[in-house]
């Protein structure tokens, strides 16, 4: 520390309660918002705010609550009355000295007699509130991160209660060439053809760009005949998307799903008398899937942008006789961007280091694509990866290089109609010194079609896009510092391809370092310059999230990744103004900043001070062997993953040997459940050093550590590190040690404490 | 025998009890150290002047008000009082108290007697000069981000004027010596300003690299200039003046209003106000006081001019309410009171209404902080009855009319009287919109006054009404939300000096050459004009000697004209050495004020003025020119930063100093 710390804090707090507002200025998830800045008083018998607090965590939500008394505020209102807890729509801004501490969602409130306390937790508890319906992931961990800070948002619901329609919601449409049918509502909605006639309802335009929507609907009764389909889903200036509903024999209709030029085949569903049908039309990002009654009656890669997209309902009768659709309710769901909608979008790169990635190749997954042909609207879709929907299993192997594979030996897949994904991670040194860029490329023929994903994997960010059978070539795609953030590392990629009756050959993976030449983590020299098949010691088979998601709730979806490959992630506070309220959700590869401040016991006014220390030593979870158990059926015949990690060091000084159990379940990679063992024991062979106190930690610019001269403001956020000097329990570091959690608690005078439970806790040695 | 604790001065304590040492606990038979404790003195005060001449009951019980104003100040007393005990002056220095009971000294007679106690309260000693240095805590909030609220509270976020530079001011209290950056240990350059009413001069921080939010300032500084430069505010006990025949400072000199006036200085809001009266802020160098026998009820603000205070004008405030036709003066004081209150920041608060309209009720806000040159206005419109908000106008009327006047608004017209055949403004509204400020340059006077806005979709008018802030129709600025709907209004005052060269007729600087000639000519101030024929640039038409102004940036303007027939175009070129060129072309047969741009100007430079015309013919006529002062930061270390641009960046930060102190190192 250069100089000592200032010692008196006159700082304020104050509170800003955020709330829908007819005349607020700023929308979020489509609601309008404004502010109510929230009487504070310096008086000693003010009416207003008495204290507060809030907690801040690395890997987990924070909370935050504050007590009022149960009066009458100084600006006239009952704090009793003044707050809503319910449906997320209300928060808070916790400010100290003005700067944004906490964004909190009200979530509880609890009048006593003497009292009104306010309780809730910070924008990334929302995400317990979303779940992944059915999701065949196979992505970069930041890109399922980013996927899980979005929220669904009801753009179009209606129970056609009463019995009008609608006119906020509906515009009608009758006649045309076809003559006009007639609508009724009586709690539901009746589209009625008489004769040659067309009725239909259409919501009004809809703006999200989202890509994941979907559309759900009860349709209470219907009648038909072949010659006229009902519809239900989107209709665009450029396409549609839609659900088609006939009747060709009693107790039963058959759906299709039509997306623009691609038609399902049609599915007779059987219906039950008296019992409606449940349709879900759904659109995500890549894929367009439709249900009856839970029933996959069409899967299809979606076509390109929607524009002008509205919710549709209708009916057609070609020919004389009548036909009727009763639809009870519909909603029209999209996933807008939430806690990610900044330009701040995490690190690309994956943590760690080049070992922590084992090179060799990616991971090939193949797939006979007979039934499909040669139509790429339905190739590697995600039924492909379940067999349960009668294709036929993909068969998976390391591939050290791409270069023009064919079919994998011993694999019961046809040399030709297939396709392939290749996936992991390839090593991309951005830092290393004239380099001042790295190209990768694809190669392909003209009967193959290719994509390629390198760090975003989302659908619609490859950068190369050959999706079309018809042209041999190749396409390089400079990637540097600029594009991918510029840190050394391993970064995630995907490769696709698919192979028509003509080719028996997939695409070549090529890589260039520009200007200057590098080493990679398997010894590979790649000269400056030069252009070579991507060596299988760039290339590793981990780095994606290859996994399937049913009922995961968003907010696990976001902790479960990070933890699992090492992203740090917090939520970072963003006032109502900021445009990415309530804040950011962002994975890193490392959260906060490491400064020179070190925290020692409080004897003078010359030191960081911190109070209140205790340093517990923990060995109940100490172990000197582990044992893992991957993904598969634990039949004890080898169906499931198994493996093990031993520390012979560790085994040797203890009194037995220690043993501990590793549940992965999540894994189905030999290579990455071992790794997981590995580092588990690394971790679990010595004592768990649990450090806690109370700093007085007022925010200060400090310099970094190691000292570089740089100064940065050090706001005690979760992630921050300090180093802690207090050998009266014999804690001396020498490296910094971050804050897991950190929780200030204030009165409208300013904070009255801080502490850090268990905020500084590591493995001992 | 005093105990003064910042500005409050009492008699010695009836007891003083210093506690030494910190606690140490028991564990076990083991001493082992317990937590440490701030040093927790003991003392019991008297309401109880020090000089017996003074020691009146009304003293007394006024000694109680003001006691109770401190200690019920809480963020003031969190950051520190500074006591003087002078008994002891080892015991000296930073503490903060806590709570305390205040006691009827014989039980009965409190009210009669005056004799107050307020006893055994534990005083925090947090820190002596000589254990400590006395430091400030940074609040540089930058505006233009849209992130912090650009209004007293907190109502108002947005990005207006976010493509302008703007620049934090921190302020230091005078006397300080060794200013350091704590967080960097890196020395700090800190200016000194002109000197204040208690002869003190604050020294001003203003280094965007150096002035981050939540630094800490460290410095030394001797005892006695704890409590100068600071903001004073003053409940006036109905005494409003006039005192003698000057402005309020008969006899000329540093008067204390509190022995002098009778007003009694205020440390926080719980305090009796005086019914139908604002309290007056003051910092060194400016005073900010409630006037209602001149005209309208309104404010007006005097400046401290070395050896007097010297009024600049007054602030009239009305309501803005274009929908429903209403524009009532907030003309009808319902109360007041002191909002906040620190040595470096006051913040009045005062609700208006309108005799004129029933439907008014305004919240106005007055800010002072140390070392700003005027004070902040701040009006917030009752609702129309309509709900819909409404707006406010801001009239600043001068007391008299200079030689001359301009209102000058970058980006728009220059606004002037006189040499245009009238006395006074004849009135017109320009939007502010390219930068956040308009100015008027008064000929002849000591100071120019300048209003900085935080909002964009303001207007600044000229007027020159009868009955404003004077009885006569002297020129006024007015800033208005002419759109009435804005639901605030923010105008901050500063006044820079004002020099003779700022204003300079152009016969009293025609150069030799033989094209210009000195004409007479009704339209131009002072009845004559220089005319040049010329039409390349040859010689310079106007050529001064030195100059007094300042070493800065100032928006030139000049007063030309080309004479009939209108076939011609002219030009002028202004220019002093190589520190000031612009150009600017016209073609106006009558005189039009031409904008020559931003130019600096070094001390004592040189201005000349090359006119041309493109037909001999077709003269060209210049009248007089104007310099207003937009940048004082000419020479480092002499800089005033008291210009209008200097004011305009700094009302884009929220700028704000917090008492604290660093110990040694």
């Amino acid at each position: 520390m250069t100089n000592p710390p200032a010692r008196l804090d006159p700082r304020t707090y104050s509170f800003r309660h955020i709330k829908p507002s007819a005349t607020g200025a700023v929308t979020v998830l489509g609601r309008t918002f404004g502010f109510e800045e929230l009487p504070t008083s310096a008086l000693p018998s003010s009416p207003d705010m008495v204290s507060g607090q809030w907690t801040g965590r690395l890997q987990d939500a924070g909370d935050w609550q504050a007590a009022f008394p149960n009066a009458m505020s100084s600006d006239g209102q009952l704090w009793r009355n003044r707050f809503s807890e319910s449906g997320r729509l209300e928060w808070v801004e916790i400010r100290a000295g003005g700067e944004l501490e906490m964004v909190g969602c009200i979530e509880t409130q609890t009048p006593n007699m003497n009292s009104v306390t306010v309780t809730g937790h910070d924008a990334w508890w929302c995400l317990k509130s979303q779940y992944e319906r059915d999701w065949q992931c196979l992505q970069a961990p930041r890109d399922v991160i980013e996927r899980a800070t979005r929220v669904a948002v009801p753009t179009v619901a209606d129970n056609f209660a009463g019995t009008t329609l609608n006119g906020a919601i509906w515009t009608a449409t009758s006649g045309g060439v076809h003559g006009p049918g007639t609508i009724v509502v009586n709690n539901g909605v009746t589209l009625t053809c008489n004769g040659n006639s067309f009725v239909e309802i259409a919501s009004p335009v809809i703006t999200s760009s989202a890509t994941k929507w979907s559309v759900s609907a009860t349709i209470a009764a219907y009648s038909a005949s072949a010659t006229g389909p009902a519809t239900i889903g989107i209709g665009a200036a450029n396409m549609d998307i839609l659900l088609e509903i006939s009747t060709t024999a009693a107790a039963t209709v058959n759906v299709q799903m039509q997306d623009s030029g691609y038609l399902s085949p049609s599915i007779p569903v059987k219906l039950s008398a008296g019992v409606p049908i449940q349709v879900l039309l759904e659109r995500d990002g890549r894929w367009l899937r439709a249900f009856v009654n839970s029933q996959l009656v069409g899967i299809a890669q979606a076509a390109g942008t929607i524009t002008g997209q509205q919710v549709v309902i209708s009916n057609l009768l070609t020919v004389a006789g009548t036909s009727a659709i009763t639809v009870s309710n519909i909603l029209f769901r999209t996933w807008e961007p939430f806690l990610m909608r900044g330009t701040d979008k995490g690190d690309y790169v994956l943590p760690g280091v080049a070992a922590t990635y084992p090179n060799g190749g990616l991971h090939g997954r193949y797939y006979n694509d007979l039934d499909s042909g040669s139509n790429l609207a339905l190739v590697l879709n995600p039924s492909k990866d379940n067999p349960a929907t009668g294709q036929t299993a993909p068969w998976d192997q390391v591939d050290p290089i791409l270069l023009a594979n064919a079919v994998p030996a011993g694999s019961p897949l046809a040399s030709t109609n297939w396709s392939a994904k290749w996936f992991g991670a390839i090593w991309l040194p951005f830092a290393t010194a004239g380099l001042t860029g790295i190209a990768v490329a694809l190669s392909w023929n003209a009967s193959t079609a290719v994509r390629l994903w390198v760090g975003n994997t989302a659908f619609g960010t490859q950068i190369i896009d050959q999706w079309a059978f018809g042209s041999a070539n190749n396409q390089f795609v400079s990637l540097s510092a600029a594009n991918l953030q510029g840190a050394s590392g391993w970064y995630p990629i995907v490769v696709e391809s698919a192979s028509n009756a003509s080719s028996t050959t997939g695409p070549r993976l090529v890589i260039q370092p520009l200007g200057a030449g590098y080493t990679d983590p398997g010894g590979t020299v790649l000269a400056a310059n030069a252009v070579i098949t991507c060596p299988a010691t760039s290339l590793s088979p981990l780095g994606c999230v290859d996994e399937r998601y049913q009922g995961s709730a968003y907010f696990d979806m976001v902790q479960q990744t990070a933890n699992a490959f090492g992203h740090q992630i917090t939520l970072e506070p963003m006032s109502l103004e900021s445009g990415v309220f309530p804040g950011q959700l962002c994975p890193r590869v490392r959260e906060g900043h490491d400064t020179e401040i070190i925290l020692e016991q409080d004897t003078s006014d010359r030191v960081e001070p911190i109070i209140n220390y205790s340093n517990g030593l923990d060995s109940t979870d100490q172990a000197s062997s582990l044992q893992g158990a991957g993904a598969g059926i634990a039949d004890g015949t080898g169906s499931q993953l198994q493996a093990e990690a031993v520390s012979t060091t560790a085994m040797q000084s203890f009194l037995f040997d220690m043993q501990g159990w590793v549940d992965a379940s999540d894994v189905a990679y030999e290579q990455l459940l071992a790794q997981r063992v590995v580092s588990q024991l690394a971790l679990q062979t010595t004592s768990l050093q649990n450090l806690t106190g109370d700093p007085r930690a007022m925010e200060r610019y400090a310099d970094t550590f190691p000292l570089t001269g740089v100064l940065a403001k050090m706001r005690w956020r979760p992630g921050d590190g300090v180093r802690v000097w207090l050998p009266d329990v014999n804690v001396m570091d020498t490296q910094t040690r971050q804050l897991a959690q950190i929780t200030r608690q204030f009165g409208p005078l300013g904070r009255t404490s801080t502490s850090i439970t268990p905020g500084l806790s590591m493995r001992k040695g | 025998m005093t105990w003064t604790v910042e500005r409050l001065t009492l008699d010695s304590p009836l007891t003083f009890q210093e506690q030494i040492g910190d606690p140490v606990s028991d564990f076990g038979g083991t001493a082992v150290p317990a937590p440490r404790q701030a040093l927790r003195h003991s003392v019991s005060l008297l309401t109880v002047n020090a000089v017996t001449a003074t020691d009146t009951v009304a003293a007394r019980l006024t000694l109680r008000r003001q006691l109770r104003s401190l200690m019920n100040n809480s963020p003031y007393k969190i950051g520190g009082f500074y006591v003087v005990y002078s008994d002891d002056a080892e015991n000296s220095g930073w503490y903060v108290p806590d709570m305390g009971q205040m006691v009827d000294l014989d039980g009965s007679s409190g009210l009669a007697t005056g004799m107050w106690k307020l006893e055994n309260v534990v005083w925090r000693k947090v820190g002596t000069r000589r254990t400590h240095r006395r430091a400030v805590l940074t609040y540089t909030k930058d505006l233009r981000t849209g992130l912090y609220p650009r209004d007293y509270y907190r109502q108002k976020y947005s990005t207006d004027w976010s493509a302008l530079t703007a620049a934090p001011y921190i302020y230091l209290p005078p006397a300080s010596t060794d200013p350091l950056v704590n967080d960097s240990g890196l020395p700090a350059v800190a200016t000194a300003m002109p000197a204040g009413w208690d002869g003190s001069a604050n020294a001003l921080i203003t280094s965007p690299g150096t002035v981050l939010d939540q630094t800490t300032f460290s410095f030394e500084e001797p005892e006695a200039s704890q409590n100068l430069g600071g903001v004073i505010a003053y409940d006036r006990q109905g005494f409003v003046g006039p005192f003698g025949s000057g402005v309020y400072d008969t006899p000329a000199g540093l008067i204390n209003p509190q022995t002098a006036y009778g007003w009694d200085e205020v440390y926080g809001s719980d305090f009796p106000f005086t019914a139908a009266d604002v309290p007056v802020i003051q910092n060194a160098l400016c005073r900010c006081r409630y006037e209602t026998l001149t005209a309208r009820p309104g404010f007006k603000v005097d400046v401290w001019t070395g050896t007097t205070w010297a009024e600049q004008g007054k602030m009239v405030l009305q309501h803005h309410n274009v929908s429903a036709g209403l524009s009532g003066f907030l003309d009808t004081l319902q109360s007041a009171t002191v909002l906040e209150y620190t040595q470096h920041r006051a913040v009045i608060g005062a609700i208006f209404t309108s005799s004129s309209d029933t439907t008014v009720r305004d919240r106005v806000v007055i800010t002072l902080e140390r070392g700003w040159t005027g004070p902040r206005f701040e009006v917030y419109p009752s609702p129309q009855t309509s709900g819909s908000v409404a707006g406010s106008k801001a009239w600043w009327q001068l007391p008299s009319n200079p030689t001359n006047s301009t209102l000058y608004t970058p980006g728009t017209v220059v606004e002037a009287t006189a040499g245009e055949g009238i006395t006074a403004f004849a009135g017109s509204s320009h939007t502010i919109g390219t930068e956040n400020w308009c100015s008027l340059l008064l000929q002849g006077n000591a100071y120019n006054p300048s209003f900085a806005i935080v909002q964009a979709g303001l207007t600044a008018t000229s007027a020159s009404n009868g009955g404003i802030g004077y009885a006569g129709g002297n020129n006024t600025a007015i800033i208005d939300d002419a759109s009435g709907n804005l639901g605030y209004l923010s105008v901050q005052l500063g006044f820079s000096l004002c020099v003779s060269s700022q204003t300079i007729e152009a016969e009293s600087i025609k150069s030799t050459s033989a094209t210009a000639t000195i004409i007479s000519d009704a339209a131009a101030s002072g009845g004559q004009a220089v005319k040049d024929t010329q039409t390349t640039g040859v010689a310079n038409t106007l050529l001064s000697g030195a100059t007094n102004l300042r070493a800065g940036a100032y928006r030139a303007v000049v007063r030309i004209k080309i004479t009939t027939p209108a076939s011609g175009f002219a030009s002028a070129s202004l220019n002093s050495g190589a520190n000031l060129v612009t150009t600017g072309g016209f073609a106006n047969t009558a005189y039009v004020w031409l904008d020559m741009g931003l130019a600096t100007s070094g001390a004592a430079s040189p201005v000349n003025l090359l006119a041309t015309t493109t037909n001999s013919s077709d003269p060209v006529v210049v009248d007089r020119l104007e310099f207003i002062k937009a940048q004082d930061r000419g020479v480092a270390g002499t800089e005033t930063f008291d210009g209008t641009q200097d004011l305009a960046q700094s009302v884009l930060y929220d700028s704000r100093i917090l008492s604290t102190i660093v110990a040694r190192s």
